[in-house]
């Protein structure tokens, strides 16, 4: 791909609302602002009676205020501190997880993977951005990128060190674990030292989403 | 309970923007709860994402490096309700000849209460 690497096609996102999608033969969408179409969509649904307002809030505010890291730094925090809760968290996360009042979302298993120190984890949706939204909320913008999704399936160590800025170990072996609709995963990271005295809601508060994904580690503090 | 605001806090604490424009959170919202009320099965939302994905990894992506990840999604969604008969090309047409003219008619009312 000889596309540029740039952190600003994020950024390029969300000015690009003025520019159409290109039309192609049967596309059924329209040359027109992408706010007005996704305004007009909300007023139709609306119309028919399929949707409300509320309900459309209801899920907005959810994951713009209730659903994040935060959650599944809690269950780190958990796994880290109480092997049995890890064990559990192994053998079936969607169980474990409701001890946190994490609710599973219809047909889909969620799955802890755990670090060690042979073998590290990394996460992926190679074909759109399939990612445990019950723990981590929603994806950061390059999760969904076609670099991160490619390369780091193609040359996980590599890209690992050159987007991520994290050299993982020669020894450890890396999985890469791609998602999809059934099956999503999450990361367990290796507990850093010098937190043995820490309280769980100590290390919550160390446990990165980044760490979560798989994408670095959580460093001693 | 230490009030969680350090790395793996809810996005917008830490100053990151989990929707950076309006319409993105309504886009995806309106998908996500018409899939809870049965309209469609996630999987059907996904397998036209994962299309859309492609053929922009293909077309726009290949030639300009733009990528927007909400554009595609809405894209998804509109294809899909088409698809099931949910809604018609003409209703969203004239739905958004309505929402622009009703812009139209607020800025100028807005210039009008200003002047």
């Amino acid at each position: 791909m000889t596309s540029e690497s740039s952190p600003h096609l994020e950024k390029a996102h969300s000015e690009s609302s003025s520019s159409p999608p290109p039309f192609s033969g049967t596309y059924p969408i329209l040359e027109s602002d992408i706010a007005a179409r996704v305004q007009a969509l909300e007023s139709i649904l609306l119309e028919k009676g399929l949707l409300s307002s509320d309900a459309i809030d209801r899920v907005v505010e959810a994951y713009e205020k209730d659903i994040g890291p935060m959650l599944g730094a809690r269950v780190v925090a958990r796994a880290w501190s109480d092997p049995k809760f890890r064990a559990r968290l192994l053998e079936n996360a969607v169980v474990a997880c409701k001890e946190f009042g994490i609710g599973g979302n219809q047909g889909e298993h969620l799955i802890a993977l755990e670090n060690t120190q042979k073998v590290h984890n990394v996460i992926v949706c190679t074909l759109c951005s399939c990612y445990p939204w019950t723990v981590l909320g929603l994806p950061p913008n390059w999760y969904k990128n076609p670099q991160y999704r490619s390369r780091i399936v193609i040359e996980p160590r590599k890209t690992l060190k050159e987007d991520f800025g994290y050299d993982v170990p020669e020894e450890k072996e890396i999985r890469v674990w791609d998602s999809s609709s059934e099956l999503r995963y999450f990361v367990i990271p290796e507990r850093p030292s010098g937190t043995e005295k820490f309280s769980e809601a100590e290390l919550a508060s160390i446990v990165t989403r980044e760490a979560m994904i798989g994408v670095s580690e959580v460093k001693k503090p | 309970m230490l009030d969680v605001s350090g790395p793996a806090a809810v996005p917008r604490k830490n100053g990151e923007l989990v929707f950076e424009t309006p319409w993105e959170s309504r886009a995806f919202g309106i998908a996500v709860a018409l899939s809870e009320r049965g309209a469609f099965d996630w999987e059907e939302f996904r397998k036209e994402l994962i299309s859309e994905i492609k053929e922009t990894e293909k077309g726009e992506f290949a030639r300009t490096g733009k990528w927007s990840y909400y554009d595609i999604w809405t894209a998804s969604l509109e294809k899909l309700l088409i698809a099931k008969g949910i809604i018609t090309r003409e209703e969203m047409k004239e739905g958004v000849t309505q929402v622009e003219a009703s812009w139209e008619h607020d800025e100028a009312t807005h210039h009008h209460n200003e002047s």
